[in-house]
C-alpha cells in the first residue's frame, strides 16, 4: 500500500529522517514509536505530502504521493490542531469534511451516530467553536473527522494523548473494528507503548530518524519495547 | 518587592515581544510614522498659543484652549474605547503562585498607566503650559493645570477599563459615542448649545482657584478604587478568560452557496472565517470606509481637477476590500492549511471560490458607489474603468502574490496596530496595483486624451477577464510549487 524508498529529510544540515526501505501492506496496522525528535511526525508529514523530501520518495498504491493528489481520496489523517478549523462548531466541521467526501446529510448523521459513544455527549450540540473545546475533545473531533469517507488508509499522530481513559479504550475498539471490518491500513504513532502494542500488529522504532527496530507484535513485544526505551 | 518582579517580567515581555523580531524595515517605517506624529504634536504644542491668538485675537489663548478640552476628553474616550484593553490574561501565570491577589490587581491597573499613549498628549500640553499658561496666569497655575490634565487622562484610562469590563466592547457603543460627539460639535457650530463655553468655564476656574485641582484627583482615586474592587472579585480563571470563550453564534453561512457543491462549501467556510474571527472582522468593518473614500476627495476642486488622483480613488473604492483582505488571502487559513492540503478537493475549486468572493465584493462595491456620479458624471467613467482594471488585472495580482505570505496569522487578535504576520511583501504588492493604473493613465491625460487613458485601463481589465482560464491555470501551477513553503511557514506559530 505504502512504500518508502531511500527517503531523507534534512533540516538545517541535520538529517532528521533517513529511511532506506519500508513498506506497509494493505490492511496492516502499523505502529510508530520513538522519543521526541525521532522523526515520527516528519515521516507522517512526508506521507501526506505536507513537506518535501530531500531525496527518495513515498508511493501510495504505487503512485508517488508528492505532486499527485489521488491518495487524498482514500487517506484520512489527523496529526495536530492544524487539521481542525477552529472557528467552526464541531457539527459544521464534520459537515464540511463530509461534503468534501461527497457524503449526504444523512450519511454524515449516520456516521456521527456510530461514534456517539466516543463523543460522550460532549461534542455535538454544544453551541461552541472548536477552539473553545478542551484538548481531548478537539482530538476526538479530529480523529473522527479523519475517519469520514471510508478511508483505506488512516494516519494518526499520537491519537491517545490527551484522551481520558474511557475514550482511549473506546478509540482502541474503533480502530480494531476499522481493521477487522474494512481492512483499513493504519499508521499510528504513539508514546504509549501499551496502547500501540494493543492496536498495531507491527511496530517500528525510530531513533534520530533511523529505523532501529521492526517488530511483529506478539506477547513479548511490550516487554521488548520497554527494555529498549529503559534508561 | 513583588511589584518590582512583576514589572521586571513585563519589561522582559516587551523587550522579547515578537514585534522587535519582525522585519527591520517595518519597524523603521513604523518608527518614522510615530516620530512624524510626535513632531506634529510638538509643533502644535509650541505654536498653539500663536495659532489661537491669530484666530481669536481678542481672547485669552489659554481660555480658548480650555474650551476645547471637553471635546478632547470625548475624543480620547472614543479612541480608548476602540483601542484600549486591560490584558487580564497576562496575570494568569501568577494566579496560582503565592502572590496576593490585591497585589496583582494593583500591578495590572498600575501597568495600564505605563502605556505611552497616555503621555502622547502631553507633548502638546507641556509646551503649551510652559509657553502660554505660565505667562498668562502663573507658574503655579501652569503646573496645576498640567497636574489636572494628568489626572484627567488617568481617569479616562480607568473609566474606559471599567466601562469595557461592564458592557463589553461593542463597536456600536463607540459609534453612538461618536454620533453624540458629532452632534455636540454641530450644536456648538450653530450656537444651539455650547459645550465650548462650559468647557472654558470649568477649566479656567482651576487656573483661578488652584485648590480645585483636588476634584480630578478625587475622581481619579475613586475610579481607581472602583476598578480595583471590581477586578479583585473578578480575578478568577473563568472570569479572566471570559472573553476568550464565547458562545457560538449561529451564522450558519449562506445556504444559497450550498448548491454550488465544493466551491459553495469553501465560500461558506470563508464567510464564517470572516465573521467569526476578530482580525478579518475588523477588515470587514473597514470596507464601508473604503466606499466612503470618495467623500474625502470629490468635494474638493483641487482633487477633482487631477484626474490621476481620481484614478487612485477609483481603484481604492472598488478594490479596497480586495487589496486589504486579499493580501492575506491564503494566510487567513494558515491555522488549518495542513487540513486543506490533505483533504480531497481540487485546488482549482479552492481558487475559484476565492475568486468568486473577491469578484462579488468588488462588483457590489462598484454598484453601491455609482451615485458618486452626482458629483460629476466623469466619476462614473473613471470608476468604471478602475472597476474593470480591478476585476481583470488587480485580482490576479492579489491571487498570485497572496502566496508570498508565509507567516502564520493569529485570527483571534484584533487588526488594530497588529503587525503580526505582516511582511514587506504586503506593502510591495499594493504598489503596482495602485501605481500601475495611474502610470498607464497619466501620459494620455497629459496629452489631453483622458478618455483614451480610461479606455486603455478598461481594456486591460477586459483582457484580464477574457484570459481568466489561462491566468488561473498559472496561479494554480504556482500554488502547487509554493504550497510546501507556505505550509512550512504557517506551522511556525
Amino acid at each position: 500500500m505504502i512504500k518508502v524508498n531511500n527517503l531523507t529529510k534534512i533540516y538545517n544540515g541535520t538529517c532528521v529522517l533517513n529511511i532506506s526501505n519500508l513498506s506497509v501492506q494493505k490492511g496492516e496496522s502499523f505502529g510508530l514509536v520513538g522519543n521526541n525528535g525521532a522523526g515520527k511526525t516528519t515521516f507522517f508529514r512526508l506521507i501526506l505530502d505536507l513537506i518535501r523530501a530531500n531525496s527518495g520518495e513515498i508511493t501510495s498504491k504505487d503512485i508517488n504521493v508528492a505532486g499527485n493528489e489521488g491518495w487524498k481520496h482514500y487517506t484520512g489523517s489527523y496529526l495536530d490542531e492544524a487539521f481542525l478549523i477552529e472557528f467552526l462548531t464541531a457539527e459544521e466541521y464534520f459537515n464540511f469534511i463530509g461534503k468534501l467526501h461527497n457524503m449526504s446529510k444523512g450519511d454524515i448523521a449516520e456516521f456521527l451516530n456510530l461514534h456517539a459513544d466516543l463523543f460522550n455527549d460532549e461534542i455535538l450540540g454544544q453551541k461552541k467553536y472548536i477552539r473553545d473545546f478542551s484538548k481531548g475533545n478537539q482530538k476526538k473531533i479530529g480523529i473522527i473527522a479523519a475517519m469520514m469517507g471510508n478511508p483505506e488508509v488512516l494516519i494518526l499522530d499520537e491519537p491517545f494523548t490527551n484522551l481520558d481513559p474511557s475514550s482511549q479504550i473506546r478509540l482502541k475498539k474503533i480502530l480494531r473494528e476499522l481493521k477487522a471490518k474494512y481492512d483499513v491500513t493504519m499508521l499510528i504513532s504513539s508514546h504509549d507503548l501499551m496502547h500501540v502494542t494493543e492496536v498495531c500488529e507491527r511496530i517500528v522504532v525510530l531513533e534520530k530518524g533511523l529505523v532501529v527496530n521492526d517488530l511483529v507484535t506478539n506477547e513479548n513485544t511490550l516487554k521488548q519495547l520497554e527494555n529498549y526505551f529503559a534508561v | 518587592m513583588i511589584y518590582k518582579w512583576l514589572y521586571q517580567n513585563k519589561w522582559k515581555e516587551s523587550l522579547r515581544s515578537s514585534i522587535w523580531q519582525k522585519n527591520l524595515a517595518i519597524n523603521i517605517i513604523m518608527g518614522i510614522f510615530i516620530l512624524y506624529f510626535l513632531l506634529n504634536f510638538l509643533f502644535l504644542g509650541i505654536f498653539a498659543d500663536k495659532i489661537l491668538m491669530e484666530i481669536f485675537p481678542d481672547e485669552n489663548p489659554v481660555n480658548k484652549f480650555n474650551s476645547f478640552l471637553l471635546y478632547f476628553i470625548g475624543i480620547d474616550l472614543i479612541i480608548r474605547f476602540i483601542g484600549q484593553t486591560l490584558p487580564t490574561l497576562s496575570i494568569q501565570p501568577y494566579l496560582h503562585l503565592p502572590v496576593k491577589r490585591s497585589n496583582l490587581m494593583h500591578y495590572l491597573l498600575g501597568r495600564s498607566l505605563v502605556n505611552p499613549l497616555n503621555y502622547a498628549y502631553f507633548i502638546i500640553f507641556i509646551p503649551f503650559a510652559l509657553i502660554s499658561v505660565a505667562s498668562n496666569y502663573s507658574g503655579l497655575a501652569a503646573f496645576l493645570w498640567l497636574v489636572m490634565l494628568f489626572f484627567i487622562v488617568f481617569f479616562d484610562n480607568y473609566l474606559i477599563t471599567y466601562v469595557k469590563r461592564q458592557f463589553g466592547s461593542k463597536p456600536l457603543i463607540a459609534v453612538c459615542l461618536g454620533i453624540i460627539l458629532a452632534a455636540l460639535i454641530l450644536m456648538d457650530r450653530y450656537h444651539i448649545f455650547s459645550l465650548k463655553d462650559i468647557s472654558e468655564k470649568i477649566f479656567t476656574s482651576i487656573l483661578i482657584h488652584p485648590l480645585l485641582v483636588v476634584i480630578p484627583l478625587i475622581a481619579f482615586a475613586a475610579i481607581y478604587f472602583i476598578n480595583f474592587s471590581f477586578l479583585k472579585n473578578a480575578a478568577y480563571l473563568e472570569e479572566v478568560s471570559k472573553n476568550t470563550s464565547k458562545k457560538a453564534v449561529s451564522t450558519s453561512g449562506i445556504s444559497f452557496f450550498n448548491r454550488f457543491g465544493v466551491i459553495g462549501e469553501l465560500m461558506n467556510l470563508e464567510i464564517k472565517l470572516m465573521t467569526r474571527n476578530k482580525r478579518p472582522k475588523s477588515i470587514i468593518y473597514m470596507t464601508p470606509l473604503f466606499l466612503l473614500y470618495g467623500f474625502f476627495f470629490y468635494p474638493q476642486p483641487t482633487y477633482m481637477n487631477h484626474d490621476s488622483m481620481l484614478i487612485f480613488v477609483g481603484i481604492f473604492i472598488s478594490g479596497g476590500f480586495m487589496m486589504s483582505y486579499g493580501n492575506y488571502l491564503i494566510s487567513w487559513e494558515s491555522c488549518y492549511f495542513d487540513a486543506l492540503l490533505t483533504k480531497s478537493f481540487d485546488f482549482q475549486k479552492y481558487f475559484q471560490a476565492k475568486y468568486t468572493l473577491l469578484v462579488t465584493v468588488t462588483i457590489i462595491s462598484f454598484l453601491v458607489t455609482i451615485p458618486y456620479l452626482f458629483f460629476d458624471i466623469k466619476l462614473l467613467y473613471i470608476n468604471f474603468a478602475c472597476f474593470l482594471f480591478n476585476l481583470g488585472f488587480n485580482i490576479n495580482i492579489v491571487l498570485y502574490f497572496a502566496m508570498n505570505n508565509k507567516k502564520y496569522l493569529d485570527l483571534s487578535k484584533s487588526a488594530k496596530f497588529n503587525y503580526q504576520g505582516v511582511g514587506m511583501s504586503n506593502f510591495i504588492v499594493i504598489l503596482p496595483m495602485m501605481l500601475l493604473p495611474i502610470l498607464l493613465f497619466v501620459p494620455f491625460s497629459l496629452f489631453g486624451f483622458p478618455q483614451i487613458g480610461l479606455i486603455v485601463l478598461g481594456s486591460i481589465g477586459l483582457i484580464g477577464i477574457a484570459l481568466y482560464k489561462p491566468l488561473h491555470a498559472m496561479i494554480i501551477r504556482r500554488f502547487y510549487v509554493k504550497k510546501y513553503e507556505m505550509a512550512e511557514g504557517f506551522r511556525q506559530r
